[in-house]
């Protein structure tokens, strides 16, 4: 998480790979390529961090890890579970009330 | 460690797998984590050169991109759930070699009974046989001996 603060990043690098794989399996590579995309480069991961998140996941049963073939190398793609959908919308949740809460503070403050 | 990709700076993944091992990290989840860090290590290398990097530049960028070995090794590391049993319960280990070595102990004299049981039997016959012969010729004197004498 080079560029940004990582006690405030808690939890958002589960969300955007839970997001992000919620739409088709992927890869360690492609998927932080795929979250630079998607954040307009706003979230860099370090990305040999992306591991440690992903075997976290799959270890609390949010994800599953597949090795396939491709281009004669073995990849290993990881694909949300349907527990692992359940987190994400529970993530989602808190996220949308927590950020609407830092909105409402923000707006105040604006007008303070 | 020949699974390293050729030019991969071989010391920082073994320098990184050393401090996770030391770390209490599971081996299997270590060797695990390496060989996607190696992947993705081949793909940032191939895309920085495909971009125009002379190779040296591209893993030395490659590297960089992938994170510093302290800050993976320390995220690795903040998840209890990769370490080893071992680490978890340091005491299993002590207790599963008190209760090896207490086994192999008691179990030696039995295997070595069970594998040399012919030589056993043959011992255990002859020493009887020696046994009857020597008491049945010591029985014959005293009889003899008595015999003569008057009680």
């Amino acid at each position: 998480m080079g560029k940004t603060n990582p006690p405030f990043m808690t939890g958002v690098p589960e969300l955007l790979v839970l997001r992000l794989l919620s739409q088709r399996e992927m890869y360690g590579y492609e998927l932080v390529k795929s979250v630079r995309v998607v954040t307009s480069d706003a979230i860099s991961l370090g990305e040999g961090v992306i591991y440690p998140v992903l075997h976290g996941l799959e270890k609390a049963g949010a994800l599953t890890a597949k090795r396939k073939p491709v281009n004669g190398r073995t990849r290993v793609y990881y694909a949300v579970t349907p527990q692992g959908r359940e987190r994400l919308e529970r993530l989602s949740g808190e996220w949308d009330r927590v950020s609407a809460g830092v909105d409402s503070a923000l707006g105040e403050a604006g007008h303070v | 460690m020949s699974e390293y990709p050729a030019s991969a700076p071989a010391s920082e993944f073994r320098a990184l797998r050393r401090e996770l091992l030391r770390g209490g990290v599971a081996p299997a989840m270590v060797t695990r984590t390496l060989a996607e860090l190696y992947d993705h290590f081949e793909d940032l290398e191939a895309e920085s050169m495909a971009s125009g990097c002379p190779p040296a530049e591209a893993s030395a960028e490659a590297m960089q991109r992938l994170g510093s070995r302290r800050v993976l090794a320390r995220e690795v590391m903040r998840h209890p759930e990769f370490q080893s049993w071992a680490f978890r319960w340091p005491w299993v280990p002590a207790v599963l070699r008190q209760f090896v070595l207490l086994t192999s102990l008691a179990s030696v004299p039995v295997l070595v009974v069970v594998s040399r049981g012919p030589v056993i039997v043959r011992w255990c016959v002859s020493t009887g046989l020696a046994t009857l012969i020597t008491g049945g010729l010591l029985l014959l004197l005293a009889r003899m001996l008595i015999g003569r004498l008057p009680l």
